[in-house]
């Protein structure tokens, strides 16, 4: 249509042109014809022209026509392309676009993805998180019907078998659970406890309950004798919306064991405390209200006397047993001879009784010593010798026997007294309990030595037990770990496959503190070491002239002229000596730190009897002990630095441990003694 | 004069007791076991018997209880002195029909007054 109008447009223009230009042509030849009316020459040429005019417009105008025809067909097609070209633009536009939102929805489909994983391991933690639950766990819907139980839930009603009963997808939830059910579970629940029926009212009254909160503690003896402590609380969120119930069950019988434990002993106590109470005030207001004859005066004082006396063991001795079960109890343990401390206790009790007899044999010639704490083994002795004597009234010979057996030393007193029943042989050691029969009524105590001798025996590793027959006698027994040597001051040596000790002195101590010489001792003692103990510097350097020895154990301040440092130069600057390990065991001097020397080892004291051990260990197997240990006092990091550079002994690091510097010597070239 | 059985395990009790006891005019029977002094009540019939609780063989409450529901020395009047001085203690010794009780420890005095009424009374009766 367009073009038409064009064309149409392009034909009328044309023919106005024509029109025009015949009309100009017509008047020129109508001119020309009158001017030169003859001229039929110039007529003919100007009609002539005038045809080729007309002819030549027509051309021009279907020229121009064309011309325009095809402009205008250009004109379309670019602008169709450009159309096209918008077209293509919003195409992709949108295509990005879409593009853009696919992304998006992959975007929120993997974090939908991983909420969901988020979701699922959440929910696996909170199952996991009440499954782990000591107490038993059950939730409720609002109607009742049961949502989940615990594992200690099952657990503690194991007896309802609770996969048989319900079909249970995993083992926490419960499908197929109805009202009815869940009354049969709580039914169940309650059996063989005590007022059940009025528990399970009250229970069947919770499930639809939304507010109540419920706690009860249930005697349970059917099908096992127990305590439970059952709670109940609505289960509301934050929004109050409520979700149900949860109930919580706990086995509190242990609790109640020990609150039934803790009422026994303080009523024993108070009980064991009135009985001498009794005594003493009775008496005494005795004496002061009546005239007395002196003789009665002095029977009530006595009695006044040992009652008090008894009053004041008893609560020593509870709080002894106290204080070792709360294991405050210090012992002091040293290396002793168990040998005399039985000698000892048995010269106590020689002369105590004229009935008894006491008499102590060895099955062994060496009985080995033991780590023990000597007072409290005395005690342990004591108690049983006394014991022995208290319950044997008819008199009779009390026999004490040690012997070895594997690695402990067994101890064993025997009476021919009254003996003990045995359904309360495991009873003897508990506080406060006595046998009570006729034969026993006047043996007093405070029915706290046995147990104290358990918990001291106990305490240094050991069992104490009886053996026993009921009107025969009973033989009480304990056993120790022990160590591998005596304790006397002769020391044999022992052969010991790590240290390859020979008749040679193996050890020299160079110490001026006796105690310390006696803790060295008995440190090493089951090395199998000889050792022999200086006190003085001089001493020493005589010593290692005239003997081997394997290792020197090196106190700094000694009693002689010489100090340790002064010994250590001396040793380490003859040939003969220089190859010997030396462990300095000191509380270290500063003004002596610049002293030369080379030391295989420094203690700190007080040290640790491993520490020691470990050291002479590694000194003798001719390794070098790479680690020193200080203490960090002030400057002394410098002094001993320049100490041991100064010696050609590189430093490869340093250490804190609280207050302990710990330097860490660099290469192996030991101080072996090989 | 009224014969008094004095019932507990520790020898110095039961001194007391008899030295608390002598200015009166009792004869003191003594039992260091409550199977004694079970047997020693049925066999002397005393007019009162005290009583200590924890005592080996049968406890006091046991020995109360069997005096009272034995109709031949049910009249035996019985004092529980023990050393136990928690209420539930008491309680026990009223359920045991026990007549009088006294909390260890106890001023002698006390014990004479309480005894010399309670033999007293015995006789109005």
């Amino acid at each position: 249509m367009r073009r038409l109008k064009y064309i149409a447009f392009i034909i009328i223009g044309a023919v106005i042109m024509i029109l025009f230009f015949s009309n100009i042509l017509s008047q020129v030849s109508q001119h020309v014809a009158k001017a030169h009316p003859n001229d039929s020459g110039m007529q003919s040429f100007f009609s002539i022209m005038f045809i080729k005019i007309i002819i030549m417009m027509v051309i021009f105008v279907i020229g121009i026509g064309a011309m325009l025809v095809s402009l205008m067909n250009t004109y379309q097609k670019v602008q169709a392309n450009k159309q096209l070209e918008n077209i293509n633009k919003e195409l992709m536009e949108k295509q990005y676009a879409l593009e853009e939102q696919n992304a998006i929805i992959e975007e929120l489909n993997s974090q939908l993805e991983e909420e969901n994983f988020k979701h699922h391991q959440q929910k696996e933690i909170l199952h996991a998180i009440i499954d782990s639950l000591g107490a038993g766990i059950m939730m409720t819907d609002t109607d009742g019907a049961v949502l989940f139980i615990n594992k200690a839930w099952k657990d503690i009603f194991r007896y309802l078998e609770f996969e048989n009963q319900f079909y249970a997808q995993d083992t926490f939830y419960i499908d197929g659970v109805t009202l009815s059910s869940t009354e049969r579970i709580m039914g169940n629940m309650v059996t063989g406890i005590e007022d059940s029926h009025e528990i399970l009212d009250k229970l069947n009254s919770l499930l639809t309950d939304k507010q109540s909160r419920y706690n009860v503690d249930m005697e349970q003896t059917n099908p096992v004798k127990r305590f439970l402590n059952l709670y109940s609380n609505p289960c509301v969120s934050e929004n109050n919306d409520s979700f149900g119930r949860v109930f919580v069950v706990r086995d509190v019988s242990h609790q109640k064991e020990v609150d039934r434990l803790k009422l026994e002993l303080i009523s024993t106590v108070s009980h064991e405390l009135r009985t001498p109470m009794s005594s003493i005030m009775g008496f005494s207001e005795l004496i002061l209200t009546r005239k007395l004859t002196e003789e009665r005066n002095r029977e009530y004082i006595g009695i006044i006397n040992s009652e008090a006396k008894r009053l004041t063991n008893l609560i020593n001795d509870f709080l002894d047993i106290q204080r070792m079960e709360s294991g405050k109890q210090v012992f002091n343990k040293q290396l002793n001879s168990i040998d005399q401390i039985i000698e000892e206790a048995v010269s106590l009790f020689q002369s105590f009784s004229v009935k008894h007899k006491v008499i102590y044999r060895k099955a062994e010639e060496r009985i080995p010593s033991v780590y023990c704490d000597r007072d409290k083994m005395l005690q342990v002795l004591s108690n049983l010798l006394s014991n022995a004597i208290k319950y044997s009234p008819d008199g009779g010979g009390v026999r004490i026997v040690s012997a070895v057996e594997g690695d402990r030393i067994r101890i064993g007193i025997t009476d021919q007294g009254l003996g003990i029943p045995d359904d309360v042989k495991e009873k003897l050691f508990t506080k406060f309990y006595r046998i009570h029969n006729d034969d026993r009524r006047e043996i007093g105590g405070t029915g706290l030595g046995l147990a104290i001798c358990k918990e001291i025996i106990r305490s240094h590793g050991g069992e104490i037990g009886v053996e026993s027959t009921l009107g025969q006698g009973s033989t009480f027994w304990f056993n120790l770990p022990y160590s591998g040597k005596d304790a006397s001051d002769e020391m044999t040596p022992k052969s010991d496959s790590s240290f390859c000790a020979d008749s040679e002195g193996d050890v020299l101590i160079v110490e001026d503190d006796e105690s310390m010489v006696k803790l060295i001792i008995e440190i090493l003692m089951n090395e199998g070491l000889e050792m022999y103990a200086v006190s003085s510097g001089e001493e020493a350097l005589q010593l290692v002239a005239n003997n081997s020895f394997k290792l020197i154990i090196l106190d700094i301040a000694l009693s002689g002229q010489l100090n340790g440092w002064d010994v250590l130069k001396e040793l380490k600057g003859n040939q003969g000596t220089s190859n010997i390990p030396i462990i300095i065991s000191s509380v270290y001097e500063y003004k002596n730190a610049a002293s030369q020397g080379d030391i295989s080892d420094y203690l700190m004291k007080p040290y640790e009897p491993e520490q020691l051990i470990k050291m002479v260990k590694k000194a003798l197997n001719g390794k070098l002990n790479s680690k020193m240990m200080l203490n960090n006092g002030d400057g002394l990091t410098e002094t001993i630095l320049d100490m041991l550079t100064n010696n050609g002994i590189g430093v490869k690091q340093i250490d804190h441990s609280g207050n302990i510097l710990i330097i860490t010597l660099e290469g192996e070239e030991g101080l072996g003694n090989e | 004069m009224y014969r008094v059985l004095v019932a507990d395990d520790e020898k110095a009790l039961r001194v007391l007791i008899a030295g608390t006891l002598e200015i009166g005019n009792y004869e003191i029977l003594e039992a260091d076991n409550g199977i004694v002094a079970l047997d020693l009540v049925k066999r002397e019939k005393p007019d009162l018997i005290i009583l200590d609780v924890m005592m080996p063989g049968m406890t006091g409450y046991e020995v109360c209880k069997r005096i009272k529901n034995n109709p031949d020395i049910a009249a035996t009047r019985v004092l529980i002195l023990t050393a136990k001085g928690q209420l539930s203690d008491r309680e026990a010794a009223w359920e045991a029909l026990a007549d009088f009780y006294l909390a260890k420890p106890f001023s002698p005095m006390e014990l004479l007054t309480m005894v010399e009424e309670i033999l007293s009374k015995q006789v109005r009766e």
